[in-house]
Parts: structure tokens; C-alpha cells; sequence
């Protein structure tokens, strides 16, 4: 065999064996060479063990593959760097695969494409995140507990968002602080927290009810737990600090609680709060013989604003919206995101006609708005369904669902309107 | 043993018999590829079709794992882990092999059995 031919053998062996999927295709996706690798990975993926296109490969899991190529307009370059897809296969759903695919386009008509089975460092990613994610949730979803970590020498080593607001300190300015400034001096000014941490170390925890001193200098009761903690060979490393509040103060907490009833982006009720706080405070009304009234309110083509302007833009129309709509509100009325761009409206003590004209003011009020896109105006229109509350039952599920119906009838119509249900809760 | 007249066919029934009486002469009429294997995976003939469509001497690929050293397209659960699993195999497969890098259809057919010395991954090219 010649030394050119032995060569081009060589080399041939060498795709062959290479780890990584390699294939060239042309500007309609058609493969025109692809390695060993290549097979072997998109064999148990391709759709009816076709392995010529590789748009149609990937049509299912990840169609934009197609756009990017089609849409690269540089003669050569990156078109995506290790883009990861999910590939079901044609052999259940244990064996889906994450495939991770870089393209790189080598000329008018010709593009590398490099392929990669990520799935079991995907599979090991997810699990560490998940881990995190649940330790976190834990050290910073408890509410009631401040949670602490304390090394040998006393200093502050890790804090959570309860002991931030037990204790008023930020994180920033605790870590690496020691721990006696949480206690404050002891009796005739000597370490509170020194005789404490020897006890936890001596008997590997201790417990301790008492003040506990705040950054701002006021004082709260509160009850500690302190935990020796140690490392795999058994070695004490530390201590971990459980603190609760014993004080009724909860000012802070109080304050999260708020924050949870209303909806970050626009300011009104969430949701929960709606139903909790809202059609609660409508009970002494109803019990008076007086009807209320609940509106449905959802944006118009409000996909059509995100997808022309963006979501910021978005925002500032939901924003602007609730406000034009809130703008027709009395103070005992209430107003709340049911979700995406839908709102709910309660007037209390209004009658249906009464609550068809709020409605319509709404409608005009939010027609007139004008909101400012970067230079350019975004108008929107609103559809509203008007449900009375009340009366008979009163029942929330189906006054909704009757505003809902109505709201539903407003979008057939032709949007932009408000129709009323004929339901009488 | 019942020796067969000439090269077999990639379906005939009995080709077990044929493959495992044939010698390496033999197995090199075949109008179609075939890959000798022991039970180990490792290559033990690589037939003058296989060569001619894969641009691979038998030379270089003799000892070698079939599925991690020479055709590793076939190195997942549709084709290496059968022969790793299964006692008893004959089998059609249609497949994509990357044949001097050209994505190529063909039909495998993977053939073991307890009672033959070697196992055989026989490749038919689609036209």
C-alpha cells in the first residue's frame, strides 16, 4: 500500500473514532458528510431512522436549528455555540437524549456542525442545582427562624433572610463579624456568647433564652439553639445558630406579608389576596341585601404588543392598564391580577347596571391610553365580562365563571366592549 | 457440518452455518459486508466488501474492538448493547452507517448464537 493511501486510511480512522459527532451540511441542511459519532448519537433519535437532513432531524425537538442556519447572515462564522437540545427517541422516554449542537458556518453553502451527548452532565447540573435550590429554599424560606453559622474563633460564617430581619443585620456586614455583638455584653460587660459556644463545644449543643441585641441597638427575647458541627473525621468545625423570635413584634414579617398580597408588576392584588381579602370584606355587604358585582377584564391582542414591542413594553401596558382601570375605582372597590394579562374587579355594594358602567368608563378610559414604546405609541383595548355577586348564594366559583363567560361573548364580538352575564348568582 | 455452495445471501436463513464454516477467502466473496467478532467484541475477519465500503483494511482493524475502536456508530443500545446482552441474535436493523464519512442506509443483521465460535454484524448498502 502506498504511503498516500496508508495515510488517507489514517485519517479516516481517525473521523471514525472521534468521540465528538462531526457532519458537514449544505445551506438546506442536507448532511453531506458526518462521522461515526454522528450515527451513533442520532441513530436512536432520528425520527423513523432517517439520517439525511439535519433540519429534518431536528424538526420536532428544535426547529429554530433550521431558522438560525437560514437566517446566518455572515458568509462564515458561529451561527450557535453548544445549543442544547431535547431529543425524545423513538424507544421510550428513558432514553431521550440532550444533545448539545454547535454550528459554524464555513461558507455560502456549507456549514460544520459539531454534536455532543450532554445528557448525563445535564443530568448532574440538574441535581446539584436542585440540592441548592432546596437548601436554599429551606435556609431562606424559614420565616420564623434566624439561621446561622458560627466558626471555632466566633465569627459569623453564613446568615439567612430571617436572621436579616430578626437581627437587622445585612449579610454584608455580619459575615466575619463575631457573634458576641448579637448577644451584647453580659453582666459586667464581658462576652455574652463566649461561656455559650464553650458549652455547645463541651457538650456538642446548648440552649439559651435571652436578649438578643439588633444592629440598630433595640433588644428583642428570643430563644437560641447553638449545634457543635463537624466535619467527616468527626472534627468540630463550627457551630450552627437557630434563633426565634419570642417577641410579638413581627413588624417585618407583617411587611413580607404585604408584599405578598400584591402583584409585583402592577401593583394590585395578587391573585390570593383578591379572593381572601376582598370577597371577605364583600360579605357584610351581600349581608345587607346589597348586590355586588364582579368584573372580568383581559388586554386585547396583548400577545401582539409582547411580540412587537417586547415584554418590557408589555409591562408598562399592563401597568398602564391597571391604572387606567383602578383610576375608575372607589376606595371600597378592589382590583386584582388574575393572571397574565387578565384582571378581576370587585365593586362592592354596585348592581349590575351600575357595574356595566364602571365597565364601560374602564373600557373608554383604557382605549384613550396612550403608552410610550421607545418612541413609538401603544395603544390597547380592553374586553370586559360584568357578573353579579351576591344576592342568592353569593358563591365566588360561579360569579367568576359567569364573568368569564361574559368576558368570553366581549372577545367573539369583536373586543373592545363590555358585555354583561344574564347569571344571577 | 453442511457445507453451503458459494458465497450465501445477507438473508438466507441458515447463513449462521455458512459464516462459521467459511474461511477468510469465503467470507471475502460475499456480495456484502461482514464483520467476524468473538465474544468479546474484539475483530477477528473483516470481509473485502466491508474493506472496499468502509476504506479500511482488514490489516488495520483486526483485534480491535468492533463497536468502540472500529465502528463506533454502532456503540449504543440498538446495536453493541444487544450483542453485550442478548444470548441468541438474528436480527435485521435498518441503519445509518458513515461509510468514508457519507451517511450510508443499510441493513445490519446481527447474528449470535451459543453454539458458534464467532458472532457477525453482516452490512447490506442500500442502493
Amino acid at each position: 500500500m502506498s504511503s498516500e493511501a496508508e495515510h488517507d486510511e489514517e485519517l479516516l480512522q481517525l473521523l471514525y473514532l472521534c468521540p465528538i459527532a462531526i457532519a458537514q451540511i449544505d445551506g438546506s441542511g442536507r448532511i453531506l458528510l458526518m462521522n461515526a459519532a454522528g450515527s451513533r448519537l442520532l441513530m436512536p433519535v432520528a425520527p423513523g431512522g432517517v439520517i439525511e437532513n439535519l433540519f429534518d432531524l431536528f424538526r420536532v425537538a428544535a426547529p429554530e436549528i433550521d431558522e438560525m442556519v437560514r437566517r446566518y447572515e455572515h458568509r462564515s462564522g458561529r451561527i450557535c455555540d453548544e445549543y442544547r437540545v431535547l431529543m425524545g427517541t423513538t424507544h421510550g422516554v428513558a432514553t431521550s437524549r440532550i444533545l448539545s449542537v454547535t454550528l459554524h458556518k464555513i461558507d455560502v453553502d456549507s456549514s460544520i456542525v459539531v454534536i455532543a451527548d450532554v445528557t448525563d452532565a445535564v443530568l448532574r447540573e440538574d441535581a446539584i442545582r436542585a440540592t441548592e435550590a432546596r437548601l436554599h429554599a429551606v435556609f431562606n424560606g424559614v420565616k420564623d427562624y434566624g439561621i446561622a453559622t458560627i466558626d471555632l474563633s466566633g465569627a459569623v460564617t453564613s446568615w439567612n433572610s430571617a436572621a436579616e430581619l430578626q437581627d437587622g443585620y445585612h449579610i454584608e456586614d455580619i459575615i466575619g463579624t463575631q457573634a458576641s455583638a448579637l448577644v451584647g455584653p453580659s453582666g459586667s460587660g464581658g462576652d455574652g456568647m463566649a461561656p455559650w459556644l464553650a458549652r455547645a463545644r463541651r457538650d456538642g449543643w446548648a440552649e439559651r433564652d435571652g436578649w438578643r441585641v439588633r444592629k440598630d441597638g433595640t433588644r428583642y427575647w428570643a430563644n437560641s439553639a447553638l449545634s457543635l458541627l463537624r466535619d467527616a473525621d468527626r472534627k468540630p468545625i463550627g457551630y450552627s445558630m437557630i434563633t426565634r423570635d419570642l417577641t410579638e413584634q413581627r413588624r417585618t414579617i407583617d411587611g413580607l406579608r404585604q408584599l405578598a398580597m400584591t402583584d409585583s408588576l402592577t401593583g394590585t392584588l395578587s391573585r390570593r389576596a383578591f379572593f381572601e381579602a376582598a370577597v371577605r370584606q364583600e360579605r357584610p355587604f351581600r349581608e345587607h341585601g346589597r348586590q355586588s358585582a364582579l368584573l372580568m377584564l383581559d388586554l386585547d391582542l396583548f400577545k401582539d404588543v409582547n411580540d412587537t414591542y417586547g415584554h418590557q413594553t408589555g409591562d408598562e401596558v399592563l401597568r398602564a392598564v391597571s391604572a387606567a382601570a383602578a383610576g375608575e375605582l372607589r376606595s371600597t372597590d378592589a382590583i386584582g391580577r388574575y393572571g397574565g394579562e387578565e384582571f378581576v374587579v370587585l365593586l362592592r355594594g354596585c348592581d349590575v347596571p351600575a357595574a356595566t358602567a364602571v365597565a364601560e368608563r374602564i373600557r373608554e378610559r383604557v382605549a384613550a391610553t396612550v403608552v410610550d414604546a421607545a418612541g413609538s405609541d401603544v395603544r390597547v383595548t380592553v374586553s370586559i365580562g360584568v357578573a353579579a355577586l351576591g344576592g342568592g348564594n353569593g358563591d365566588i366559583a360561579s360569579t367568576i365563571a359567569a364573568a368569564d363567560r361574559a368576558l368570553y361573548e366581549a372577545k367573539h364580538s369583536g373586543r373592545n366592549r363590555v358585555v354583561t352575564s344574564a347569571h344571577a348568582a | 457440518m453442511k457445507q453451503l455452495e458459494g458465497p450465501a445471501t445477507f438473508d438466507a436463513p441458515d447463513i449462521l452455518v455458512w459464516l462459521e464454516a467459511a474461511d477468510d477467502r469465503g467470507l471475502d466473496g460475499a456480495p456484502f459486508g461482514i464483520v467476524a467478532m468473538d465474544r468479546s467484541g474484539a475483530v477477528v475477519a473483516y470481509n473485502a466488501y466491508e474493506s472496499q465500503v468502509s476504506g479500511l483494511s482488514a490489516a488495520r482493524v483486526i483485534g480491535r474492538n468492533f463497536f468502540s475502536e472500529v465502528g463506533p456508530c454502532t456503540n449504543n443500545f440498538m446495536v453493541a448493547q444487544r450483542f453485550e446482552e442478548e444470548l441468541m441474535l438474528d436480527e435485521v436493523l435498518p441503519y445509518v452507517f458513515t461509510l468514508k464519512m457519507k451517511p450510508r442506509r443499510v441493513n445490519l443483521r446481527l447474528l449470535k448464537s451459543p453454539d458458534a465460535r464467532r458472532q457477525y454484524l453482516l452490512v447490506a448498502t442500500i442502493p
